[in-house]
């Protein structure tokens, strides 16, 4: 299925900036077969070491625009192509400690022709190096 | 019989989605593998392989005329999707999906093609409106009629009574093949069984289909019960419920608005035959009917690849081009 496109291999780091760890982030590919604009995106859920993050923490990062979720909502203008890689990074100042992180994201979409919304989801553990 | 038009052979690109998400084949490195299987009519998904569909950049459309010459191509259909759940708070309005659907025309009509397919449950009442639009486009328009929403599905009907009463040469249907499923995917219950699914509840599912028949009318979870023992379960069969199993017979009577077939496929077993789908009866039985429309090679195996083992695309793909292309020509 999709699982795989869900949380990508490569991307998951802390954030520096300004030399200051601000927070972190992953990489993700929509988790079904087509682009979509991303006011379709309904639901982005991340929980890093069984810690659910609030939704106010995450920006969301494609094609260049950077938005929070709920800004999100309304933007018709730009598109999460399929296979495009798109940045999800959390607000943490001090970031992540090196070492292993459980990490699950879950990202539903409206897709028009399904009576309820599509999700994708995965757990995987990986490494902030 | 020579003299006689023949069945038109196509690939959809939506076969080739795992290898482009990847990045190991670009849209333009798609179609120089359709070159390379023979094939010289070609499908795709706007959504999937042209950024901002249906709104590319205009270097695009000249860019893609030359893809077409140089790998000897002609575009067939464009599967589009009116996004009815663009917002949040409410569906699109009736004039909104007519824009929406009049965008996805013009859009289609400058890359060559000659249909779009809409898919399942596209609002019936923006249909109408488009039919002046669509004919100055010269571009069919097509609800796709696929498991899950077949022929006898409510919203399949109505298109039907609309399809029929309009009576136009630019509003029909495209048939996918996954309505025949005679034996339930081997690989997708494969793929459910490393996932933990219950084998008893696998042997079930195998057997209704087996027995010509498929799950529709079963939907009712309570008479499956014991089958049922964690979250995979339902998932599954939530999932099977989707798959039909109907006679041939449904389709001659609606063949004469048939724009397009989608050539669904699972799995080419070793033998190069379909795994589920009976390709010989199809074939003959569109052969009989004088079908001379397309067909088009969807392969959705992809899907079900276990995880770390790499999808075969092309190879599937060039295999079940060969059967069709001498199924064709027996």
């Amino acid at each position: 299925m999709f699982e795989p496109y869900v949380i990508s291999d490569d991307g998951f780091e802390n954030v520096i900036k300004n030399g200051e760890i601000i927070g972190y982030q992953l990489k993700t590919r929509i988790a079904y077969y087509r682009g979509v604009p991303l006011s379709m995106v309904d639901k982005i859920e991340l929980v890093v070491d069984d810690e659910p993050v609030a939704i106010e923490k995450i920006h969301f990062t494609v094609a260049d625009e950077t938005f929070t979720l709920k800004e999100m909502e309304t933007v018709t203008s730009t598109k999460w192509e399929f296979g495009q890689q798109a940045t999800i990074s959390v607000n943490h100042p001090g970031g992540l400690n090196p070492g292993v992180h459980k990490v699950f994201l879950s990202q539903t979409t409206r897709v028009a022709y399904y009576p309820f919304p599509l999700e994708g989801r995965r757990t995987r553990f990986m490494t902030i190096a | 019989m020579s003299g006689q038009p023949r069945i038109k052979l196509g690939v959809t690109l939506y076969s080739l989605q795992d290898e482009y998400a990847w990045g190991k084949l670009t849209l333009k490195g798609c179609l120089a593998e359709l070159q390379k299987m023979g094939a010289e009519w070609v499908e795709l998904l706007g959504d999937q392989m042209i950024h901002n569909s249906p709104f590319p950049e205009e270097s695009f459309y000249l860019e893609w005329l030359s893809w077409l010459d140089k790998y000897r191509l002609t575009p067939v259909c464009d599967d589009i999707f009116i996004n009815t759940t663009l917002y949040k708070n409410r569906r699109l309005t009736t004039k909104e999906g007519i824009a929406a659907l009049q965008a996805e025309i013009t859009h289609a009509h400058k890359m060559g093609f000659k249909i779009v397919r809409l898919v399942s449950m596209t609002p019936s009442n923006i249909i109408l409106p488009c039919l002046d639009f669509a004919g100055k486009h010269d571009m069919q328009m097509a609800l796709e009629i696929h498991a899950g929403h077949g022929i006898d599905a409510p919203y399949t009907q109505e298109y039907i009574e609309l399809m029929t009463k309009a009576d136009s040469p630019y509003i029909g249907l495209v048939f996918d093949m996954g309505l025949f499923c005679r034996k339930y995917p081997r690989v997708i219950r494969e793929y459910y069984r490393h996932e933990g699914a219950a084998p008893a509840l696998l042997d079930f599912v195998d057997r209704v289909f087996l027995s010509g028949t498929d799950l529709r009318s079963q939907a009712d979870k309570s008479k499956l019960e014991e089958y049922m023992r964690s979250p995979i379960d339902e998932e599954y069969w939530e999932y099977v419920t989707h798959f039909e199993n109907n006679p041939l017979e449904i389709m001659p009577p609606f063949l004469r608005y048939v724009k397009n077939i989608h050539g669904k496929f699972y799995e080419m077993t070793d033998e190069n035959n379909e795994f589920s789908i009976p390709y010989v009866q199809i074939i003959d039985l569109l052969k009989a009917n004088h079908y001379n429309g397309f067909i088009c090679s969807e392969y959705e195996g992809n899907r079900f690849v276990p995880s770390g083992v790499e999808v075969q695309g092309v190879d599937q793909l060039t295999r079940h081009q060969k059967m069709l292309r001498s199924l064709i020509r027996q």
